[in-house]
């Protein structure tokens, strides 16, 4: 008797427990990107949807626009979000979230109190990444069409990260790391730039996905330096370089260096693993900080008459090529050190390992200390393969 | 004697095991991190120290009155009346009030990043439907059931570790000491509090172990296990999430469990690295609740405690609603719970041993004694 | 209203599992003892579901408390 009462009343549990707000799939508007712009004090919050028809690989709908932006306005975020369900058709779903754009105005005036929501709201992850919008509000951005990865979030997602883990001039930085960069003391917070290029409101037209050159491309520039949360100003690909080497987000890239006796020709060294250290080399009289960057490198490409099968060549071409990493990290350290004047780069944070009770004592006027720190810098290269080639078909063709 | 069943010194292990983790698990990364920040695993280690000669004294108690449960060792100590009544008011102002905790505990953690507009009474209501089901069945079958959790609790562990291993950032737990001793000593109370001093219900629980004699070492080494994990989980979280971001987490262990993602591959597997906590929540307060009825039923000397299972969990239910407003006022209370914790679980068991001391030296003086005072 | 039916309902499902127990010990203590326990439980229940606030025994522990915490 007992177990004909209970066996519905589990069965009941089964049912209710997951259905208490259930949300079913085609009721849904899945944000894919957010922006988040500033305009006379109010936050404007576009966020781009996937257009479901239009993408589904089975009979996808091309005449349609593969995503579609909202854009409304509130004094917080949260308003603005849950004001866009009146123009957007379904509610939007945020977990899917691949990247988050931030206008260029916004970050000049600080964008910090715009992110609350985001690490509060169990509806966001902290994984999609962050970029700034060079030169343009958010939301042109997001509306751009862009071909081939049809869903305009995920094509600067991928463009991000396959351009972070082959090139090393961006930065793929995500919503966590963020918010670990901003709270730190020892390193203020950098953010990659993402530009378009051509006419904004051409971008918004299918036309742009009917060419093969379309005339509107999004792309991503160089490094924003943060100030706490305001922008302070852009690396350029050089520094941006450095900035990557420093804090060893490096994983591979490219070294072009001239061909040893000829300026004018190249060959690309290709790092296939990088490694860097900072370090607190002394104290006495005055802090000494160094970089050190070991990498492992190949020859990709040759395009001059030299002899590879000598030791020595190679040992000239590792030394171009540690040249050439190092003028990059000092310049990204003259910028941190003389044009910005505050530590973007973690030394801070190397110095609040290395020693904890000096840094009680700076913490707070850190950046004054950082700009008169020697930093030393060092560079090994080890190249180890050249390739299914020894000596470039090149060499063989005379002048 | 109230409960005829019997458990095995391995299965009291296994019990003592993931009672420690129990809701720990969720919180106390934060808890650690808040004071002692990347320095949370000294304050570990101490506090597990600390909380293992607690527990080393908890079994000392139970072995002087020959394993006997804890009100029959109050009724000795202080006499039928007083020891009945301090008994009363240990169940229901400590046991059970615990026990409200950790249901709420685990309502709040699901209505506010799992499951966010669904109603905490309904969730309430499934988890003790579950809880009381298991506790009108007996210590003999729900310590079974537990035996059969621990595969996937060790399974999705270690599918835990591994997968976060990419993401570990060694110079997170960096420099050690920064802050001195005294932050350090601070989360340590926290942790001694919750959850070791919490072993103290096991007072109840040692008489019906095969051979409670065997109980020192399995209570010790489910202590370690438990504590050792809480540990753990907490220096991965620092070392992946960060001391900072981890002590303004309110359920940092799910955060950590958020950031799994191998190649866009294998993510968002948050919702299973739950089913970890769901059993040890369910385990821990499976075992405050067995204990709540089994104490209220021998003070009122019942024939069985089966019986007022059911009243109890309506009555647990209720509290678990109202007993706090807001999660603002639980973390305000904190502090004020850590003392009253410790009134009940160190100095109140310390007045008993201290009194039995006493007493014992009459009784050992002259066998009347005894009935004298009893 | 609705919440007080399933209030209502809630305590006579628990009667209803238990009332074999109840008829072994009729009018014994075991019965007190449940009736007490299951009558403050309704009680409790009813207020809540009625929509008043009751005030949790955590402020008068708070209450005692919190003079010796600042101490220590």
């Amino acid at each position: 008797m007992k177990r004909i009462v209970l066996l519905p009343l589990c069965a009941l549990v089964l049912f209710l427990a997951g259905c208490w707000n259930n949300r079913e799939l085609e009721t849904l508007g899945i944000a894919v990107a957010m922006g988040i712009d500033k305009i006379d004090h109010e936050y404007v919050v576009t966020v781009q949807l996937v257009n479901p028809s239009a993408v589904s690989a089975r009979q996808s709908d091309t005449s349609r626009a593969p995503i579609v932006t909202y854009q409304e306005k509130g004094k917080t975020i949260f308003e603005a979000i849950r004001r866009v369900t009146k123009v957007a058709p379904r509610k939007t779903y945020y977990p899917h979230l691949k990247i988050l754009v931030i206008g260029e105005e916004l970050a000049k005036d600080g964008f910090a109190e715009a992110l609350d929501l985001l690490s509060r709201d169990p509806e966001f992850r902290n994984d999609f990444y962050v970029v700034v919008a060079k030169d343009h509000p958010a939301d042109d951005v997001l509306n751009v069409l862009v071909p081939v990865e049809k869903i305009a979030a995920q094509n600067m997602f991928t463009k991000l990260q396959t351009s972070a883990d082959v090139f090393a001039p961006t930065l793929a930085l995500t919503f966590g790391e963020l918010i670990k960069d901003l709270t730190s003391h020892g390193k203020h917070a950098v953010i990659t730039g993402i530009q378009l290029t051509g006419d904004a409101k051409e971008g918004e037209k299918m036309e742009n996905l009917q060419t093969s050159n379309p005339k509107v491309r999004l792309k991503y520039t160089g490094i924003a330096v943060f100030k706490d949360d305001k922008l302070k100003g852009w690396l350029n690909e050089k520094e941006s370089k450095g900035y990557n080497y420093i804090v060893d987000n490096v994983k591979s890239t490219i070294v072009a260096v001239p061909c040893i006796d000829d300026k004018k020709r190249f060959l690309s060294v290709e790092l296939i693993d990088a490694d860097t250290k900072l370090k607190l080399n002394t104290m006495k009289p005055k802090p000494e900080m160094s970089v050190t960057v070991k990498a492992d490198a190949n020859i990709a490409e040759v395009g001059c008459a030299i002899d590879l099968t000598k030791q020595a060549t190679v040992d000239q071409i590792e030394e171009l090529a540690e040249k050439d990493i190092n003028a990059k990290i000092r310049s990204a350290i003259k910028a941190a050190q003389d044009e910005f004047k505050f530590d973007f780069l973690g030394f801070g944070e190397v110095m609040h390992r290395a020693e904890p009770g000096y840094w009680k004592k700076v913490e707070k006027k850190w950046d004054k200390e950082f700009v008169d720190i020697t930093i030393k810098s060092k560079v090994t290269v080890d190249i180890e393969k050249l390739g299914k080639r020894s000596n470039s078909f090149i060499n063989e063709m005379g002048d | 004697m109230l409960e005829k069943g019997k458990i095995s010194v391995r299965q009291f292990t296994i019990l003592v095991a993931l009672y420690t983790i129990g809701t720990a698990i969720l919180i106390i990364p934060s808890i650690l991190a808040a004071k002692a920040k990347q320095d949370a695993w000294i304050s570990g280690l101490l506090g597990l120290a600390i909380g293992v000669a607690m527990v080393i004294f908890y079994w000392k108690l139970s072995e002087r009155f020959q394993y006997v449960n804890l009100i029959e060792i109050l009724e000795k100590c202080f006499g039928k009346w007083i020891g009945k009544s301090v008994g009363f008011l240990f169940f229901v102002c400590y046991v059970l009030l615990l026990a409200t905790f950790v249901l709420r505990d685990i309502g709040d953690f699901m209505t506010t990043v799992m499951m966010v507009e669904t109603p905490i009474e309904a969730i309430h209501i499934i988890f003790l439907i579950i809880v009381l089901y298991g506790v009108k069945l007996g210590l003999e079958v729900f310590t079974r059931t537990m035996e059969l959790f621990i595969p996937w609790i060790v399974l999705l562990l270690v599918a835990l570790f591994l997968t976060l291993l990419p993401q570990i950032e060694v110079t997170n737990i960096l420099p050690v000491f920064e802050n001195g001793m005294k932050p350090i000593v601070q989360s340590s109370f926290s942790f001694l509090v919750f959850p070791f001093l919490e072993m103290v219900v096991f007072l109840m629980i040692i008489p019906y172990v095969n051979r409670p004699q065997d109980t020192k070492k399995a209570f010790m080494l489910g202590t370690i296990m438990g504590g050792g994990l809480l540990i753990f989980i907490s220096v991965l979280t620092i070392l992946v999430v960060g001391p900072t971001e981890t002590a303004r987490s309110i359920y940092p262990t799910y955060d950590l469990t958020k950031t799994i993602n191998i190649r866009e591959f294998f993510q968002r597997v948050e919702a299973l690295m739950a089913l970890i906590w769901f059993i040890t929540v369910f385990v821990k307060l499976l075992v405050l609740t067995y204990v709540s009825c089994l104490g209220i039923a021998q003070v009122f000397e019942l024939k069985e405690y089966r019986i007022i299972v059911l009243p109890i969990g309506l009555v647990l239910y209720v509290l678990s609603l109202s007993i706090f407003p807001s999660i603002s006022f639980l973390i305000e209370f904190t502090p004020v719970y850590d003392l009253y914790a410790f009134l009940w679980c160190a100095v109140f068991p310390f007045v008993v041993w201290l009194v039995s001391l006493v007493r014992g030296g009459e009784r050992n003086k002259s066998g009347t004694a005894r009935t004298e005072s009893g | 209203m609705g919440y007080t039916l399933i209030t209502l309902l809630i305590a006579g499902l628990v009667l209803l599992i238990d009332r074999r127990k109840l008829k072994q010990y009729k009018r014994k203590r075991e019965n007190r003892v449940y009736f007490s326990i299951f009558m403050i439980g309704l009680v409790m229940l009813l207020i809540k579901s009625a929509g008043i606030e009751m005030p949790s025994p955590l402020n008068g522990i708070s209450y005692v408390l919190k003079p010796l915490t600042k101490m220590m």
